[in-house]
């Protein structure tokens, strides 16, 4: 210990708080406990062979990767993903209106970098990511959170709460969404919305930051338009990561947008890391050039598939399901659930004590709220886990209701 | 055009500009140019087959290290840092006391997150690295600055710079000083100067950042301890960086430090990038485990101070000894030049023309004054051939001037 740290910590230092999901990884650890806390890939779809074949990459291109990157990033990289995700984009966007970044965690901060002054106010879904609010927090914003149900953000309450915070002198920065599969909402923001919201977007004078790490993990249903494709005006930005179709150990993410602000993130970028690792970088190219990511994404997406199907049926089987009811996702990684009677901390403790773990609704709201819900992953574990798991989640739900 | 983000952009946002050897690195793409201006490690010199080996812990590993790592950083590695740092540090660093960085910058920007608010001070040596204290401007901080000497900052200055400071209602938060081969300096801190840095910083409740990238890139004699080291009561944190002795494309970097700080850090890393990348963590340590950074380290060493000799001679062959100076560094990567009769931007306009390129002193003066005879000279980077015909041509530039 030594004191002379702490009288000289900043007031951010003093004020951060560490991620909920962290603070709960003791308990987790536990030996016998299920976990549908975290976030993360199964290991068993990582597609080693494949992903190691493009080591080859640095005996040939050795000098050049193992050199200090560019801040842009890797071209050869970024030629791929504007190709690969032209469809969704609407167009080839060019090189210089994508940015790779050090996963897509990365895009957040360099957002607060170029956006936010402290007091600013971001616009979030509520609930939202946490280590988005986290991020944008770090960097001193404030949050006006939208409510969403199953169609996402509900776009039409933008108008008043924009106009009060205004009035009230706020300074709107940006507005942040998780489009495709929310986390931890579960929900998909439907294209009527999507158009509504860059029409108020235009409106009021403030982009969009659409962020998309699951996009490209979808079960059911068509692909949506994202909104950056509906946007001619350059006041979307987008966020894509390779953490979920690839693997997160990458730590390979993108962000696209006009050049002015891919620009500046670009010189924010400098400061932070300078550059991803080439390395990396390389190495993602290699697997994507080769034709891996195509091939191999199909299987992520079943797997992903049969366990959230797994766990919908377990949740019927073993759920009180008058007291607790879902969105049913259609890709992404996590139910959230909704139960109106039970207090979600209270649930939490007792299922800890039946060695089940989730996270529980309240840190996902910028400003208060989820005392009732519960986030569940279903990518991590087996099916059979996912079965056990939600039985005793299901015992220790009942045991709260009967008191 | 973004009319959305322009009247949106945050102040550092409207204030931050790009570093300035990015800007002359669009002057360095000018066919036939050499250019000393960079900071670039040699890529003749990197150790591609040994690294590229280290990849095969993918196919060893890979469900492990594919997926998302602690932001604390890889064990294995953080046990082999701690080994292998044992000597400079003074003794074997616990696992609470290392986080693994994406590059050293980031540890100045996590530095920055646990310490600087608004307006705060940092101390730190004139000229230093700008990339460090670019970023420290970005948080908003502002800079008291100590003059260098051969024997690195001038630490008898700052008992009357800090009370001045504290006195005015200052809060001062850390020293910043690259304590080996100096960038741009290319001096070293003395063990004397070392000692009191610590009881100045002790005395006034100041914490070093001791930034030590270049401390294992060592030409010529004895390494001086650390001024962790030499630190009983946690006030010091030491960055360094795979970087210099193994390549920069890995953005391997660690810190150590106080565990409280280093939770504090930890904390704001999560919130900047979760982790750094697991996989290319893993090959490090692969790299390293299969003994090739100790058996490669020495080539690095020696290719580097080969260079080193072979500009210090072509200074000798080639510049008029009566207008410039400079002192040749036991190690690292830099000449720092001086020339009395010559401003630095005149004689960068007149290289350029004849095809040599460094970066301005004034560059490298976080308060933007200073520097005007000065410029940098990186050694590391061009080939022998290139640095003589470099040399020349600069020698050409300043005849001219005089």
């Amino acid at each position: 210990m030594s004191g002379v740290w702490e009288s000289n910590f900043s007031n951010k230092a003093m004020n951060v708080r560490p991620s909920p999901i962290r603070e709960i990884l003791s308990v987790i650890k536990q030996p016998g406990m299920i976990s549908f806390a975290g976030g993360m890939p199964a290991p068993d779809v990582f597609p080693v062979e494949e992903f190691h074949l493009g080591a080859e990459a640095l005996l040939k291109d050795g000098k050049n990767l193992l050199q200090y990157g560019t801040t842009e990033g890797l071209p050869e990289l970024k030629e791929f993903l504007s190709e690969w995700t032209a469809p969704r984009m609407g167009r080839k966007t060019a090189l210089d209106e994508m940015l790779l970044t050090t996963g897509s965690q990365q895009v957040l901060d360099l957002m607060g970098w170029a956006m936010i002054d402290p007091g600013d106010y971001v616009i979030t879904e509520d609930p939202s990511y946490l280590a988005a609010l986290t991020a944008f927090h770090n960097h001193g914003a404030r949050f006006i959170g939208i409510p969403t149900d199953h169609e996402g953000m509900m776009v039409d309450m933008l108008p008043d709460k924009i106009e009060k915070a205004r009035r009230e002198g706020k300074n709107i920065k940006f507005i942040y969404t998780i489009v495709n599969f929310h986390n931890p909402g579960g929900c998909t923001m439907t294209i009527e919305r999507r158009k509504k919201l860059v029409e108020m977007s235009h409106k009021y004078n403030i982009p969009i930051f659409e962020d998309d790490p699951y996009g490209y993990v979808r079960f059911d249903g068509e692909h949506l338009p994202s909104i950056f494709s509906m946007d001619p005006d350059g006041g979307v930005i987008y966020a894509g990561s390779f953490s979920k179709i690839l693997a997160p150990g990458t730590r390979i993410g993108w962000a696209t947008g006009n050049k002015d602000i891919i620009r500046k993130l670009t010189v924010f970028k400098q400061a932070v890391d300078l550059c991803s690792s080439p390395i990396t970088q390389a190495l993602v190219y290699e697997y994507c050039k080769m034709g891996y990511l195509d091939k191999h994404l199909p299987k992520i997406i079943s797997n992903y598939r049969t366990k959230r199907d797994a766990m919908e049926a377990s949740f019927r089987k073993h759920l009180p399901l008058e007291e607790i009811s879902w969105v049913k996702p259609e890709g992404g990684f996590f139910f959230w659930l909704d139960m109106p009677n039970i207090d979600a901390k209270t649930l939490f403790d007792k299922a800890i004590e039946k060695k089940v773990a989730f996270v529980t609704g309240t840190p996902f709201f910028s400003n208060g709220g989820g005392e009732h819900n519960a986030r569940m992953n279903y990518t991590f574990c087996q099916p059979d886990i996912i079965d056990e798991g939600v039985k005793r989640l299901g015992e220790a739900a009942r045991e709260i209701l009967e008191g | 055009m973004s009319d959305f983000f322009d009247p949106l952009f945050s102040r550092s946002a409207k204030n931050i500009k790009p570093s300035p050897i990015r800007e002359i690195l669009h002057l360095v793409r000018k066919p036939g140019m050499i250019s000393f201006a960079g900071g670039m490690p040699d890529p003749e010199i990197f150790p591609i087959e040994q690294f590229q080996e280290a990849a095969n812990i993918i196919t060893r590993e890979g469900k492990d290290i594919m997926q998302y790592g602690t932001t604390e950083g890889y064990p294995p590695l953080k046990d082999f840092i701690s080994e292998w740092t044992a000597p400079k540090m003074g003794r074997k660093l616990q696992h609470e006391e290392i986080l693994i960085t994406a590059g050293s910058s980031q540890v100045v920007d996590l530095l920055c997150w646990a310490l600087i608010d608004e307006g705060d001070y940092v101390v730190c040596e004139d000229p230093t690295f700008l990339g460090a204290t670019g970023t420290m401007r970005n948080h908003k901080a502002r800079f008291l600055t100590v003059p260098c000497d051969e024997n690195g900052m001038q630490v008898d200055l700052l008992p009357d710079l800090i009370e001045k400071t504290l006195a005015e209602g200052g809060r001062i938060k850390f020293i910043y000083t690259i304590v080996n081969f100096h960038n741009p300096l290319g001096c070293d801190l003395s063990l004397e100067r070392r000692k009191k840095l610590l009881d100045i910083a002790k005395r006034y409740g100041i914490l070093i950042l001791e930034d030590d990238p270049y401390g294992y890139v060592r030409f010529d004699g004895e390494d001086i301890p650390s001024i962790f080291s030499m630190d009983r009561d946690g006030i010091v944190l030491f960055a360094c960086s795979f970087s210099k002795i193994l390549a920069p494309g890995t953005r391997v970097a660690w810190c150590a430090g106080d565990k409280d700080l280093i939770r504090k850090m930890t904390v704001f890393k999560q919130g900047t990038d979760v982790c750094t990348s697991v996989v290319v963590q893993a090959m490090v340590w692969e790299y390293c485990k299969l003994g090739h950074l100790d058996s490669f380290l020495p080539r690095i060493i020696d290719h580097y101070r080969n260079k080193r000799d072979r500009m210090e001679a072509a200074f000798h062959a080639h510049l008029p000894l009566d207008l410039i100076s400079w002192q040749k560094p036991a190690g690292g990567f830099f000449y720092w030049m001086t020339t009395p009769g010559i401003r630095a931007d005149r004689l960068l306009e007149k290289a350029v023309d004849k095809g040599v390129a460094f970066v301005l002193g004034s560059a490298f003066y976080p308060t933007d004054s200073g520097g005007d005879n000065n410029f940098r000279m990186c050694f590391t980077f061009a080939s022998p051939e290139m640095t003589d015909t470099g040399v020349k041509r600069l020698g050409e530039a300043l005849r001219e001037l005089a």
